[in-house]
């Protein structure tokens, strides 16, 4: 986690939510500094929206704490939290003009004043008025204030519902994907209105999307969550350069994720060549991720380190995209220059170019019970399986089978396997793709597959009963 | 070379016009046929009859006074009931909840309303204005509970939490963002319940007394008088005051809530 120096706004101490039995947010801490522009970035489903929403006080966690410039705001609910949203939807009043929504929140606001016997007052209609028009000059829709909502585009309308946040004068914003409802030009406009808003106001901004580049483009910290963990914190740069596991690699822009061994320390061997680089601490051999961007492989170099055949080149405007393969690794590189396809390149990257991660899980270890002689249960369907020699079990013993990510085959039509589930997480690595599968009975399996699919796929998986291994549950 | 469409989308229109003609227009005409041609030539003779005859003033306006207090207490009981019911969490139990309201309507209407006689009978409660008022407000309560059930549950729930988030409280929201929200639902509920309440024909028969004599038992004299000219003046005149109804709980709604819309 990234070391904070400033003053934190909002603490979150391991916050957890649970609806209906699954984890959505899973033990989060995170610490946000004051005046920061902070992105929560996550595939849906992450848990991100989740999170946002107890910040603003919509759900309560499970378990852990809120806290506010210190205070813990766990239990307070949203409007006596002085902090506002900006929703997906925008939400805006239909029965209320521009004006009546911006100035929504100044109504019910109190002010201290010495001279009223309650020791606070409502703002004035003049305070009102002034602050609304402020705002609306600041997403540049001076004289919008009398308009129906209904006869905004989407565009005005997202500033409309800033506007009616911002004049409020919150200690925080949050934005839950406000930009994802707008083309991709007007959404180019608002990233950078964003950024000047942020500059402006000075106040902190914690800003939810699915998009990386807008994480990339917009924010001081980015937050990468999936499956409701916090994978990274970290400035953009720094998370796009030293990405702490493959996900989070893949996730944040292109990069080739390859299968290697870690030799000893600052050494490591992948392609069959074995590298320098600057990553330590892993057991001799222990097999790893290794994390190359594309524009860190250097062509051509005065030290060559390793080579390959040009398959493909295209021109991006600024840089060419080229495929090299070597054996059958399709390695991507950009590079100013572009190579006749067919043409042999020696290659070489600097070891601050190569980032080892460790191997999240290398095979799956699936929880199952026996449901008869020598067959257990994998997404409510019976496989057979070889029990190892001197072996025993019997029915309804827990178990973990063993199934190595290669060993399970993935077929289009889901009747042809034995059992189907959908594909959701891939990730590129080089010579095949990893896919996570959630089977109908929500457990999952990962799966190694040389064909390019779909999220959201739907398939049908077979396993050999002699690649499936079998060992009681220890722990029972 | 000219071609007949008979694929034109307007034929659809046709069932619909053919439909409205009969049982919409023609009638109209009937109607204002009886009320001006009574005797064969056309005449003033009947809707100057009704407009001079003060009790029929007092009819109309009785009836108005009667239909009016239903309505307006069916909002009272009918939205308190239809935002409890929308708040509550379970789906199911919500159909369940608004079934059993609704479940009585299955029986006709004469039926219960007879039953309800008995029963005041038994409970020693007089005929009259109250016994009344308090069988329309009870046979047209689901009327008004069900467009109020549609509406509010048609909020959005971003509403009411843009509401809290910019700091409002529950009972803040309610006012300023569910009650505007949920105004065409108050109105169409009025004038479902409004509209039958008005023209009750056997409610204030089996119900009511002498001092509760509404239009609909005025309409029902006059036929058994075989008085077709009188009966159509006041099934005119019960359609105009219908038409003013919808009229004002329109201009109220667009009061309500400054979007266009309403109903009817």
């Amino acid at each position: 986690m990234a070391k904070f120096t400033g003053e934190k706004i909002i603490e979150l101490k391991n916050i957890v939510k649970i609806y209906d039995k699954e984890k959505v947010v899973d033990d989060v801490s995170l610490s946000i500094k004051k005046g920061d522009f902070v992105t929560i970035l996550g595939p849906s489903g992450c848990g991100k929206t989740t999170l946002l929403r107890m910040i603003a006080g919509f759900e309560k966690p499970t378990e852990g704490t809120i806290y506010l410039e210190g205070v813990d705001v766990t239990n307070i609910p949203p409007y006596k939290r002085n902090i506002n949203t900006v929703f997906q939807k925008y939400a805006l009043f239909p029965h209320l003009n521009v004006f009546n929504n911006i100035a929504y929140g100044l109504k019910l606001k109190t002010v201290p004043d010495a001279n009223s016997k309650k020791g606070y007052r409502l703002l004035s209609q003049q305070e009102i008025t002034d602050k609304v028009n402020r705002a609306l000059k600041m997403v540049d829709l001076e004289d919008y204030g009398h308009r129906d909502i209904d006869s905004l585009s989407g565009g005005q309308q997202q500033r409309i519902a800033i506007a009616r946040a911002i004049v409020n004068e919150p200690k925080v914003l949050l934005l839950d994907e406000p930009l994802s409802a707008l083309d991709l030009k007007m959404r180019k406009e608002m990233q950078i209105e964003l950024r000047r808003l942020h500059k402006e106001l000075g106040i902190t901004f914690i800003f939810v999307t699915h998009d990386q580049e807008e994480a990339m483009t917009m924010s001081d910290t980015i937050v990468v969550m999936h499956d409701g963990e916090i994978q990274q914190v970290g400035t953009p740069k720094k998370i796009y350069d030293e990405p702490q596991n493959a996900y989070t690699a893949d996730f944040i822009g292109e990069s080739n994720i390859i299968s290697g061994k870690m030799i000893r320390d600052k050494v490591v061997e992948f392609f069959g060549y074995k590298f320098p680089c600057l990553d330590k601490g892993f057991k001799a051999n222990e097999p790893v991720d290794v994390v190359v961007r594309p524009e860190d492989v250097e062509i051509n170099p005065t030290k060559p380190q390793f080579e390959g055949v040009v398959m493909n080149s295209v021109f991006k405007g600024t840089f060419y995209d080229l495929t090299i393969v070597l054996d059958d690794y399709e390695l991507s590189v950009k590079d100013t220059k572009t190579y006749p396809i067919g043409e042999k390149v020696k290659m070489a990257i600097e070891p601050d170019g190569i980032h080892v991660m460790p191997k999240e899980a290398l095979t799956n270890e699936y929880k199952t019970v026996i449901t008869g002689e020598n067959t257990i249960s994998i997404g409510d369907t019976d496989f057979e399986f070889t029990p190892a020699k001197g072996e025993t079990f019997a029915k309804g013993d827990q178990v973990i089978a063993t199934i190595n990510f290669d060993k399970i085959e993935l077929t289009d039509d889901e009747n042809e396997g034995q059992i189907s589930g959908n594909i959701t997480d891939m990730i590129y690595k080089g010579k095949y793709y990893q896919v996570k599968i959630w089977l109908d009975n929500d457990t999952a399996l990962i799966v190694d597959t040389p064909y390019d699919w779909d999220a959201d796929d739907r398939v049908g998986l077979i396993i050999k009963k002699e690649d499936i291994k079998v060992r009681h549950d220890e722990k029972d | 070379m000219k071609k007949i469409n008979l694929n034109s989308r307007s034929l659809f229109a046709l069932p619909y016009v053919i439909y409205m003609t009969i049982f919409v227009v023609i009638p109209l005409f009937m109607l204002l046929g009886y009320a001006f041609f009574g005797d064969g030539s056309f005449s003033f003779a009947e809707v100057s009859a009704f407009f001079t005859d003060s009790s029929q003033w007092a009819t109309v306006g009785r009836s108005l006074r009667i239909a009016l207090t239903a309505a307006l207490a069916c909002i009272l009981i009918g939205y308190p009931l239809a935002y409890a019911i929308a708040k509550i969490k379970s789906q199911t139990v919500q159909y369940m909840v608004l079934m059993g309201l609704v479940a009585p309507m299955w029986i006709n209407g004469l039926l219960r309303t007879i039953a309800l006689k008995d029963l005041a009978t038994l409970m020693g409660v007089p005929n009259g204005e109250t016994l009344l008022t308090l069988g329309l407000i009870i046979d047209y309560l689901p009327f008004m509970l069900m467009p109020i059930y549609l509406v509010i549950t048609g909020i959005p729930k971003s509403y009411t939490e843009v509401s809290a988030d910019l700091g409002a409280s529950p009972f803040i929201t309610f006012f300023k963002v569910t009650l505007p929200l949920s105004m065409s639902g108050i109105i169409s509920g009025f004038l479902m319940v409004f509209t039958p309440a008005v023209s009750t024909y056997y409610m204030s028969e089996y119900l009511g007394n002498q001092s509760t004599f509404m239009i609909g038992e005025q309409l029902n004299t006059m036929f058994t008088k075989d008085n077709k000219s009188g009966a159509a003046v006041i099934a005119l005149v019960l359609l105009v005051l219908v038409g003013i109804s919808v009229f004002l709980a329109n201009q109220v709604s667009r009061i309500g809530n400054n979007k266009k819309g309403g109903i009817a």
